[in-house]
């Protein structure tokens, strides 16, 4: 039989009641993403059967606008794409296959979009993966270094390292590594890609450069939030009363700053998971690395609107996800935030 | 108390450092990782172990007495890399390519161009007839050992090779030739075929619409190595439609799944459901991931006794043209693909980077014209006098040595009523004689001057410029070309507006015919002799762009007439004739025919480059010097 304490039952009750809140508040935080993503679909839907001129003839014409077609291949594409039906008609077709798990197919390649995603997915999420911790391994010793070096020269060239990150677009940094990798040092990664876990050295090569890249502009902002949050910290009260106890510096930085500096840090972080994402779509194309990001833009390349749509409202979903888990999280890491 | 806070931060800094340079040496062995295979990547795999060939072998195809001479569009200024006398040729090797994308596996299923990349699937497959690889001019058999036309032109019967086995080694019969000509022609389940336009437009129908075979079939099978296929009539150009890098051949055991599909959902080859293996080609398919790479291997079984030369191919996927360029310069790709790939800029730097390399120019299918808009004045309609007048100052005016250079880079050839490649119709001297293809220089100079009399004639000058506009693409050559248009107007009192757009929003424009001059592709002003492109001319109704609201009175009846007639000799005055009606009423201007680069490392042999729209992109020639 178990005794509770004099305060133990309070504080049990107390935590299954904030459980309970955060349960509702997820599911609350996941009904929205319907109307959200419904949002998204119906705006992608009809932007892309207003724009001027005919879709079919658009496909027809190739990709420069190059190639011959009769009014009767116009004709048969048309009825194919079910372009004839009145708009709202084509959403809900449309919608309805969604809903059943049908992604459709192709209107280039005729293949499934679904198993093209679920292709994509895996190497964008490795690249991903790979520049978070690009992300992680130089920010954060940078950014507390200079914290630690206010001031200093170190501190002045490491914060402009993080100045010329914020400043350069993901897309630049990738065509100067490209350059310096090819002209300067004539190297290039292998091409055909491969899987992490199928042979991890060409991976890592096909990779590091792409991370390095997309990571970049990230890295200059949590630099610079590193630097801000620690100096902060430092100057608390409990950092003063841990080197009064006579301990290490470098144990007051590491156990007791870092640690609590790194909070916002952390969430600062999570929020640049949607812009990862988002940058795949040109650092994949620059580096020839068929994710997610190169599909959506060879499907604008081709005009292929089912893959065009599938691939915004992954990309919606990338963004109200990373958001959502940047919020539980923040409530994770910090037991004083809470959502009623 | 100081002195333990600087102590404490020395020992944190040095902890700090220790693991920054922790963190720099595993950065460095990313990067030593990285760059350790640099030096396998760029030596040209293709170079790998080569074994000495005692000869070329010598390829026999009897072509019968029968056969008609029937020329086939060869760039006169391509330029033909020749072999060394000295060299040998070598087996092995494996060489890498680049495509802008890798999707489409069945010749047939190309919907359009880029769907489709003949430099990959043209090394698995087949034709019929093709045009040889060697010289790239006139047709030897393929498939076929030979072939014979009927007395009055409509009927052809081949013969197929003998021991031809596709690549899981099923002999080849006249079955597989029917299957693929039911294809073209019935299009089971919505087949595409639409590169193949011409088989479909020439060949009778095959079956009715209960699929019972008609009366006078355009496909029959006689024997196993024997097919005769039947035209609605006499076509000149039915043998070098054949020709086109579109017309391939599989396997029927291949192919009828898909055609018989009750879903009555035509799809592409799945090459994961084993569905590549029923080619014939020089190479066989080994490896495919969708969007990411194809790789064939030597086909050991290849009907041409001692061919290929080459291992294999390495096929990858690389849409950005700055990741290609830098692909070719760390020698991780030999070639391009076979489209737009490389602009000059990317040709002259690569060529500068990689010493040796050579860079044919493969003429595009696309010709280029400025279409005028003669529905309304001042540009219309044709026979008014003042209108044809415009017209006809506006063509003199163009310089087409200007557009070539400005919106070609110089690559462009000369693209009149024919291409001048159809030397049998008139030669480039003829065509340069004619009103408004001088070159620039001293001719030219004098038609701009005519052209700016017959524009003071029409009531304009210096301070009544005639104001118009022009429908453009918003960069890159099509924008080059409208820019070209206005500098040259403008010394004959016209302004124009160069009115930038994307094509879908241009497209709408003309749809609506609201729009005064625009410049597009695709040969639209022109017939195709050979006829590849059966709507490559301008029967605005038959939905190839003649925009201009004109077509010239008799000028559908020539075409019909030339069509049926197999003898260029007979068919060149009528083309000729033509070609005046169009020159004459100046109301779509044909300017210059695009070039595509396409650079390859030095060491190829034995490889010439193909006409685009004429042959297919076999490398079954091709061989590496060590």
């Amino acid at each position: 039989m178990r005794v509770y304490g004099l305060l133990e039952k309070p504080i049990d009750s107390h935590l299954k009641k904030s459980r309970t809140r955060m349960r509702k508040y997820v599911l609350r935080r996941l009904l929205l993403f319907i109307p959200t993503l419904i949002g998204v679909s119906m705006a992608v839907f009809t932007l892309l059967r207003i724009i001027p001129g005919d879709i079919a003839a658009l496909i027809l014409s190739g990709p420069s606008g190059e190639l011959t077609y009769t009014q009767e291949d116009v004709d048969e594409l048309r009825e194919e794409m079910g372009l004839n039906n009145p708009i709202y008609i084509q959403y809900l077709n449309w919608m309805s296959e969604l809903l059943r798990g049908d992604l459709g197919n192709s209107f280039v390649t005729k293949l499934s979009i679904g198993e093209q995603v679920r292709r994509q997915l895996p190497i964008t999420m490795q690249l991903a993966f790979f520049s978070m911790i690009v992300i992680s391994v130089i920010s954060i010793p940078i950014g507390v270094l200079a914290a630690v070096k206010q001031d200093s020269a170190i501190d002045y060239l490491l914060r402009s390292f993080a100045i010329l990150g914020l400043a350069m677009p993901s897309f630049f940094v990738a065509l100067l590594v490209v350059l310096i990798l090819s002209v300067g040092l004539h190297w290039s990664a292998p091409l055909g890609f491969v899987s992490l876990w199928n042979d991890p050295i060409t991976s890592f090569q096909q990779l590091f450069f792409p991370a390095i890249a997309l990571g970049f502009a990230s890295s200059g902002l949590l630099v610079r939030m590193t630097r801000a949050q620690l100096l902060e910290v430092l100057r608390e009260d409990y950092v003063r009363t841990a080197r009064a106890k006579g301990l290490a510096e470098g144990a007051v930085i590491l156990r007791h700053a870092v640690r609590n500096a790194l909070l916002p840090v952390i969430t600062i972080g999570g929020t640049q998971i949607g812009f990862l994402f988002s940058g795949t779509v040109i650092i994949e194309t620059i580096f020839n690395i068929p994710g997610v990001g190169r599909g959506l833009i060879s499907a604008l390349n081709s005009r292929d609107l089912p893959a065009i749509q599938v691939y915004i409202i992954y990309f919606a979903g990338i963004a109200l996800v990373s958001n959502l888990i940047v919020d539980l999280m923040y409530a994770w890491l910090d037991p004083r935030i809470r959502y009623g | 108390m100081a002195n333990v806070i600087k102590r404490g931060v020395t020992m944190f800094s040095i902890t700090l450092l220790r693991r920054l340079i922790a963190v720099g040496m595993a950065a460095g062995l990313l990067t030593v990782i990285a760059c350790g295979s640099s030096e396998e990547a760029a030596a040209p795999a293709a170079t790998a172990t080569p074994t000495s060939l005692p000869a070329l072998p010598t390829i026999a195809v009897a072509a019968p007495a029968a056969t008609p001479t029937v020329a086939v569009a060869a760039p006169a200024a391509t330029p033909t890399p020749k072999p060394p006398a000295a060299d040998k040729a070598v087996y092995g090797g494996r060489i890498g390519k680049s495509e802008t994308v890798i999707t489409v596996f069945d010749p047939h299923n190309s919907r359009a161009g880029y769907g489709l990349q003949l430099g990959m699937v043209g090394n698995l497959f087949s034709q019929l007839v093709r045009v040889p690889l060697d010289t790239r001019t006139g047709v030897e058999g393929d498939l076929a050992e030979s072939w014979s036309i009927s007395a009055d032109g409509s009927e052809y019967t081949f013969n197929i090779r003998d021991g031809v086995v596709d690549h899981d080694g099923n002999p080849l019969t006249a079955d597989d030739i029917y299957a693929n000509m039911v294809r073209y022609v019935e299009r089971p389940n919505g087949v595409s075929v639409r590169r193949q336009g011409c088989v479909r437009n020439y060949v009778n129908s095959i079956l009715d619409e209960n699929g019972k075979t008609e009366a006078s079939p355009g496909a029959e099978v006689l024997s196993d190595d024997s097919i005769i296929i039947r035209l609605a009539g006499p076509r000149a150009a039915f043998i070098p439609c054949m020709t086109g890098g579109f017309v391939m051949f599989h396997a029927d055991t291949y192919i009828k799944g898909i055609d018989a599909d009750a879903s009555g959902e035509n799809r592409d080859l799945d090459p994961s459901k084993g569905e590549l293996g029923g080619e014939f080609g020089p190479f066989k398919f080994s490896s495919v991931e969708i969007n990411n790479f194809f790789k064939v291997d030597k086909n050991p079984n290849y009907y041409r006794d001692g061919l290929p030369y080459l291992d294999g191919i390495d096929i990858y996927e690389v849409p950005d043209e700055t990741a290609r360029v830098a692909a070719f310069k760390t020698g991780r790709i030999d070639t391009s693909c076979t489209w737009v790939c490389f602009s000059k800029a990317n040709v002259e730097s690569i060529e500068k980077d990689v010493p040796g390399t050579v860079t044919p120019a493969l003429v595009a299918i696309g010709y280029r014209s400025y279409q005028i808009n003669t529905r309304n004045a001042p540009f219309g309609p044709v026979g008014n006098p003042d209108a044809d007048n415009l017209r006809k100052a506006i063509n003199l005016a163009v310089s087409r040595d200007v557009v070539n250079k400005l919106a070609f880079d110089g690559i462009g050839f000369l693209s009149p009523p024919y291409y001048i490649g159809w030397d049998w119709i008139h030669t480039e001297d003829e065509w340069r004689a004619m009103e408004g293809y001088a070159r620039a220089g001293a001719k030219k100079d004098a038609e701009i001057a005519q052209a700016k009399t017959i524009m003071e004639g029409l009531g304009y000058g210096p301070n009544n410029r005639l104001k118009t506009s022009s429908l453009s693409a918003t960069a890159g050559q099509g924008l080059r070309e409208n820019e070209a248009l206005q500098s040259m107007l403008s010394e004959i009192y016209i302004d124009i507006e160069v009115i930038k757009m994307d094509w879908a929003t241009r497209s709408a424009r003309l749809e609506g015919f609201d729009f005064e001059i625009f410049s597009d592709s695709v040969g639209a002003p022109f017939v195709d002799p050979d006829a590849y492109h059966t709507n490559i001319f301008f029967l605005f109704e038959d939905g190839s762009r003649n925009r201009t609201g004109y077509l010239p009175a008799g000028w559908k009846a020539l075409h019909d007439k030339q069509t049926v007639l197999n003898s260029p000799a007979e068919r060149a005055p009528i083309l000729r004739e033509m070609a005046a009606m169009t020159i004459k009423d100046n109301f779509m201007l044909g300017t210059v025919r695009p070039a595509v680069q396409q650079p390859h490392r030095g060491n190829w042999r034995g490889y010439v480059a193909p006409v685009l729209d004429g042959s297919n992109f076999s490398f079954e020639e091709l061989w590496l010097a060590p």
